[in-house]
């Protein structure tokens, strides 16, 4: 009652003393208060888990978090932790510890580490979690024994034993339990001599060794000051006195340490040792022969055994339950990372899509570019062929006219417009090719015969009928030359009513022949101008070609042409209507060509010159 | 009959004789009479646990105590036989010559043996593990072991057609899952220092074997076959153990004897009077080996529960 109310007391005065110290900074003697209302905190706790404690534990949590006391408020955290877990919420304490462990992880002190290790461990295995207590504990040993300086290491060395061994304890492992808690003298551990005393008379007695636990229990290791102060040690200690009692056979001793272990429970949580203590009474009862008395007790062991299996099944159930909470919400989770996986995939594969669509539209475009590019350039270069062809075909036709033209020019430009005949340009332009193959090939046997014909009197004819009668007389003579000549021969409308025959091949004998067709032809030819008959002829002179003036001396064409006018001039002179035609020169000529014209008469009839003629003199 | 050839065999060998034996034989003679009223010790045994069928098979007509190799020669497992006999050879050299009556008797009690604590019943057939009894020494008389502490040797019998499992490395043991009845505390015990999954479960051996055929679980702990290559032939279903690991038993095994039975101090004096004999003649090792049940074939696997054998030397 007393302890209670100095612990209101003290609550209401930390309480004062916190609200008065918010938003100030830690001075050293409030550091010192919360240092020591820890040390006293930790003190009962060693005593009893005590209820009545933890709103000091909070006050001393929240004062230190406000001051930014870390390492305070870790060991606050860790006894909060502690508490809870001794009444079963070990949800909570979970959360606590591993709070409190963060916080030491950061402040990097290995001390406070271990010890929430440790409590770890012990919460582990409440729950019967040896494997994960194994592991805790482990890691605990680790530590003290590698980052722990000698003086802190050897308390929590003692901690790290006592719990180790009550772990193989649990897992029923005895030998290796009695090993581990035998492994240093009890003398060294002085804080926790009566603690770990117990825990090795408990694996004694586990193998039925209760001589070498009676020692232990009866030893001074086990402090009685302790005992008397700690209710669940005495309860334990009792425990295992009435056990070794029981194991002794001494069954009265058993019962009645017992049944005063046992008065000492009822109203406490200790169930454990309450089972215990009522399962040695049943023993000890049922080996004295009171079977009633030990129907009793089994009864009540049975009835805490099933309190104490609930209990179990229900921390199991928690943890199956959080164990299958856990697994769904893994499985929600991968259920939902598979469809993240599948969206994702989806999204991609339509992205890759999009992509592919836009790559199929480019090459489209592009290809429709290309196309049209290539039709445009063909559709060029078509047009261009065809313009070129069309170009080609104009110049050609162009070409092909111009060469009508000229064709025609060179014709007109040859040929007499009145008559038809060719004119004199066309004599001279073709005279030179004319001569040179009759010159070599047939020089000899037969000669070039150039004629000159001249219509008689057709000045009258002009002045009496007209021009146009003129013009008919001219184109109707140069029809008969053409008729009278052969195809070879060369007809040119010389000048005026004068014509020139070009005869190749031929003897003057022939020429005589052909000179006579033409001036009958003439003769005879019916004229009419006017619708009157008219009269005309014509007189001829010719001369061979090639022909020699004596000593071999040849004369040109255009001499010989001269000499033909010369026939011509004679035959007008003397005659008209005739012809005289020059056969060969006897002998070389004096005189010039020039001058024969008046002279041809004589020179024949000298014999200078051989010459035939048609009329008769 | 009987009782005539065992006289005259031991006069047989009292002629010949130089051992204690002898001298048993011949206190043997001389005592008949005064026994005679006497002339049988009940033994009894759980009926769960009787084996009577198969032990008859073993001696095939002998008497237990010319018993003296031990191969097997029935299937299954063979300690239960061998106990019995051993028990008969130990009480007999120690002195208790009366011939031995095994007697089924029903164990449903609230008190386990209580029948033992009221002195109704005075021995067992079968040994007893020691944890099982650590409470009753006040009023049970517990002889030395038959089976010492860490000789217990059993191994996790899969389905022969499970090849994968037969060979999984001990690193691996943490994939196993082993159904195990936590009644049977040292088979608990042994499984719960280790790595392995254990599905609880309380019911017929029969059962258990079935989930390991049915690959609910994955291995059952059972002492190792006798038969070659340890292979398990039960009800045409083949089960082999997992090689090269077994897993030590950690308990010592004891005949118990009462201490209210008016016999009960002088035949757990002949018993473990007895036993010591055997014990030093190594008639008890050479049985267990015999048996199969310290099996030959195991002797270099692993153990799976090393760290439970370990043995201390306790500071004060």
């Amino acid at each position: 009652m007393k302890k209670e109310l100095l612990v209101i007391v003290s609550y209401w005065l930390l309480s004062v003393s916190a609200w008065a110290n918010i938003n100030t900074e830690a001075t050293p003697s409030q550091r010192e208060d919360l240092s020591k209302m820890l040390l006293h905190l930790t003190d009962s706790l060693e005593e009893d888990y005590d209820l009545n404690l933890l709103p000091q534990v909070r006050v001393l949590r929240e004062q230190s978090k406000q001051l930014g006391e870390k390492h305070l408020q870790a060991r606050s955290l860790l006894l909060e932790g502690l508490i809870r877990q001794h009444f079963g919420d070990y949800k909570h304490s979970l959360v606590l510890h591993n709070d409190a462990l963060a916080i030491a992880k950061n402040l990097d002190s290995p001390v406070l580490e271990v010890q929430i290790y440790l409590a770890l461990a012990q919460l582990e295995m409440d729950l019967e979690r040896f494997r994960y207590a194994q592991q805790l504990l482990s890691r605990a040993y680790t530590m003290i024994t590698t980052r722990i300086d000698a003086e802190q290491a050897d308390k929590l060395m003692g901690e790290y034993v006592l719990w180790q061994g009550s772990l193989y304890l649990l897992k029923g492992s005895y030998r290796q339990a009695l090993a581990t808690l035998s492994k240093k003298s009890l003398s060294e551990f002085k804080g926790l001599s009566s603690k770990l005393a117990l825990a090795r008379a408990w694996a004694y007695l586990s193998i039925g060794a209760y001589p070498q636990a009676r020692l232990l229990m009866n030893s001074h290791y086990i402090k009685k000051a302790e005992l008397s102060q700690n209710l669940h040690l005495r309860v334990r200690y009792q425990l295992m006195n009435a056990t070794a009692y029981l194991q002794a056979g001494e069954f009265t001793s058993a019962i009645d340490t017992a049944k005063l272990a046992l008065n000492e429970t009822f109203g406490t949580r200790f169930l454990t040792e309450q089972s215990k203590l009522q399962k040695v009474l049943a023993g000890a009862y049922a080996q004295l022969g009171d079977f009633e008395q030990a129907h009793l007790y089994l009864k009540r062991f049975a009835l805490s055994q099933q309190a104490l299996n609930l209990q179990k099944r229900n921390n199991k159930l928690l943890q199956l339950e959080a164990q299958y909470s856990l697994a769904a919400q893994k499985q929600q989770l991968s259920v939902l990372e598979k469809d993240n996986a599948l969206q994702a995939q989806q999204l991609i594969q339509h992205q890759q899509q999009i992509d592919n669509a836009h790559l199929a539209q480019q090459r489209g475009v592009l290809g429709l570019l290309l196309i049209a590019l290539a039709l445009g350039f063909g559709y060029w270069r078509w047009q261009n062929k065809r313009y070129l062809i069309t170009l080609k075909q104009q110049v050609a036709e162009r070409t092909a006219e111009l060469a009508e033209r000229n064709k025609r020019l060179q014709a007109l430009s040859f040929t007499d417009s009145l008559t038809g005949l060719n004119n004199r340009h066309y004599f001279f332009s073709v005279i030179d090719a004319q001569i040179k193959p009759q010159s070599t090939s047939q020089s000899d046997k037969q000669e070039m015969i150039f004629c000159l014909l001249d219509i008689d009197h057709f000045k009258k004819v002009n002045d009496t009928y007209g021009h146009a009668a003129g013009d008919l007389v001219l184109q109707t003579v140069a029809d008969i030359l053409k008729q009278c000549t052969r195809e070879g021969d060369l007809v040119i409308r010389w000048g005026g009513e004068e014509f020139l025959i070009v005869m190749p091949n031929m003897t003057h004998n022939e020429a005589i022949e052909a000179v006579e067709r033409v001036r009958r032809q003439v003769e005879c030819f019916p004229f009419v101008v006017n619708e009157q008959a008219i009269q005309v002829t014509c007189s001829i002179g010719f001369a061979p070609y090639p022909l020699t003036n004596g000593a071999n001396k040849s004369l040109t064409w255009e001499q010989v042409i001269e000499l033909a006018d010369n026939g011509l001039y004679m035959a007008k002179k003397e005659h008209r209507n005739a012809w005289v035609g020059l056969h060969r020169l006897n002998h070389p000529l004096n005189c010039s060509i020039k001058h024969l014209s008046k002279d041809y008469r004589s020179l024949i009839n000298s014999g200078q010159v051989t010459a035939s003629v048609s009329y008769q003199t | 009959m009987s009782r005539v050839v065992l006289v005259y065999f031991g006069l047989y060998r009292f002629e010949c004789g130089v051992s204690m034996k002898r001298l048993i034989w011949l206190w043997l003679i001389f005592y008949t009479g005064s026994l005679y009223a006497h002339n049988q010790l009940v033994v009894d045994i759980m009926s769960s646990e009787n084996f009577s069928q198969r032990y008859a098979e073993f001696l095939n007509g002998r008497s237990p105590l010319d018993v003296k190799s031990f191969y097997p020669t029935t299937k299954g497992s063979h300690i239960e036989i061998i106990e019995m006999v051993l028990l008969q050879q130990a009480l007999f050299l120690g002195g208790e010559t009366r011939e031995v009556v095994f007697n089924p008797k029903p164990s449903v009690n609230i008190v386990e043996f209580s029948d033992m604590l009221s002195g109704e019943s005075l021995i067992l057939a079968r040994s007893v593990w020691h944890e099982d009894i650590i409470n009753y020494r006040g009023s049970l008389y517990v002889s030395d072991a038959v089976v010492e502490f860490g000789q217990y040797e059993a191994g996790l019998y899969v389905t022969k057609r499970n090849v994968a499992l037969q060979n999984l490395p001990q690193e691996q043991l943490d994939q196993l899952t082993v159904v195990a009845n936590p009644r049977w505390r040292v088979d608990w015990r042994a499984l719960i220092n280790t790595d392995i999954n254990i599905v609880s479960f309380i019911g017929p051996w029969e059962t258990m074997l079935n989930m390991v055929e049915t690959e609910v679980v994955d291995a059952m702990l059972i002492n190792f076959s006798v038969s070659q290559n340890l292979l398990l032939n039960f009800e045409e279903r083949e089960y082999v153990p997992i090689q090269n690991i077994k897993m030590m038993l950690p308990d010592s095994r004891h005949f118990i004897v009462s201490k209210k039975h008016p016999q009960g101090e002088m035949i757990f004096a002949a018993l473990n009077r007895g036993l010591k004999i055997l014990r030093a003649q190594g008639v008890i090792d050479k049985a267990l080996h015999q048996s199969g049940f310290i099996n030959h074939l195991v002797k270099d696997w692993e153990y799976v529960n090393q760290q439970m054998l370990s043995s201390s030397q306790v500071v004060p």
